[in-house]
């Protein structure tokens, strides 16, 4: 698993985004990464979930990323769990990003 | 046996995709019977999982040079290099009551098709979940399934002679990814029917072995047929879809 910091700067002119992304290849074979641009309040502002994987209903993964923005990242890992029980991940679990986004928020 | 219509034609990349979708629809609706359809992609092409980045996935200047068109799928699953030579793409649209309604299994009994006809050429080959078919553990063939409420699509590749040297070229691979899979690049860990066997196999043999490996992994049997008018319909639609930058680069 690898993080990279991409960087940071103003959004909006309104407040300092810090664009950050972690990856993490899923034994079996799948790879998940995450995108993220995390406020400099500590908050999600945008992120995509990518990758080689599968989820059912797939309409379930753009929802998912709408209820993440916004969120801290407890607030994220909530969400995550609540998740897991709605939707059926082939290739990763919900559990992989959570540990993506601890992964980015301890980097930013 | 139960009947299934068997469809064997080609097009484009956006063209493909959008005749996957129309059949998708259709067959939800209940308004097409169930259908095999062994394809290829004239020119060739690429496409891309529905939840992955095309930057991440592909080499777009690769692409770009060798003028090569990209479309995104609306399955999951990773990228694929369809080539007009060496590939055949298969498309399954059926009920999900007669194949099965547990996704992994339904996987499963699709993708020993591919297994059945590459036993047909005297190779050994295995169903490797959740999409994978290897021969002699390397992929030869990769599958991605959509559903809807009471259709399923799933369709994927079948590597005859694909040129694995273009490939590796344009699908990237994270590091990780090569370093679980023990090889060191994509040319190490992919593979084709004619690499394996040292001969040139045809595309008119691959299907032959493509239909009968279905036939029993199904327990169908196919009579071959032709698109409907409403199906034809439904892709012209869906068509700019496949073709538009904003569904191609929407993550």
């Amino acid at each position: 698993m690898k993080s990279t910091g991409q960087g940071s700067g103003y959004l909006g002119g309104e407040f300092l985004v810090k664009k950050t992304s972690a990856l993490k290849k899923i034994k079996g074979g799948k790879t998940v990464k995450v995108d993220v641009e995390i406020t400099d309040d500590e908050r999600i502002h945008d992120i995509v979930i990518s990758g080689d994987f599968f989820v059912y209903p797939q309409e379930a993964l753009e929802e998912l990323e709408n209820k993440l923005k916004g969120c801290n990242l407890e607030e994220a890992k909530n969400v995550l769990r609540e998740y897991s029980e709605k939707i059926t991940a082939l290739g990763f679990t919900l559990d992989d990003v959570a540990e993506l986004l601890e992964k980015v928020f301890k980097s930013s | 046996m139960e009947k299934w219509r068997l469809i064997i034609n080609e097009g484009d990349a956006y063209w493909n995709m959008a005749i996957d979708e129309a059949m998708f629809i259709l067959k939800d609706k209940g308004e097409i019977p169930n259908t095999l359809r062994l394809f290829v992609f004239n020119p060739s092409a690429v496409t891309i999982g529905y939840f992955q980045r095309v930057n991440d996935a592909v080499n777009l200047e690769f692409l770009n040079e060798r003028k090569i068109s990209i479309t995104r799928r609306i399955t999951g699953g990773g990228s694929v290099y369809h080539d007009v030579n060496g590939e055949v793409t298969y498309s399954v649209v059926a009920s999900i009551s007669d194949v099965a309604t547990d996704v992994l299994k339904s996987y499963e009994i699709i993708c020993k098709g591919l297994v059945y006809a590459i036993e047909r050429f005297g190779l050994e080959a295995q169903f490797v979940p959740i999409n994978d078919v290897v021969v002699n553990g390397k992929k030869i063939s990769g599958s991605a399934q959509s559903r809807k409420k009471t259709a399923l699509l799933q369709h994927g590749t079948f590597m005859y002679n694909t040129d694995l040297v273009t490939l590796a070229s344009i699908l990237k691979a994270p590091k990780e990814k090569l370093i679980s899979h023990g090889v060191k690049s994509i040319l190490e860990r992919v593979t084709t029917l004619s690499r394996e066997l040292g001969r040139t196999v045809s595309k008119e043999e691959t299907i032959e072995a493509l239909i009968e490996g279905f036939s029993k992994a199904l327990n169908v049997e196919f009579e071959k047929g032709e698109l409907m008018e409403k199906e034809i319909e439904l892709a012209r639609k869906l068509v700019e879809k496949y073709r538009s930058r904003e569904w191609i680069f929407r993550r």
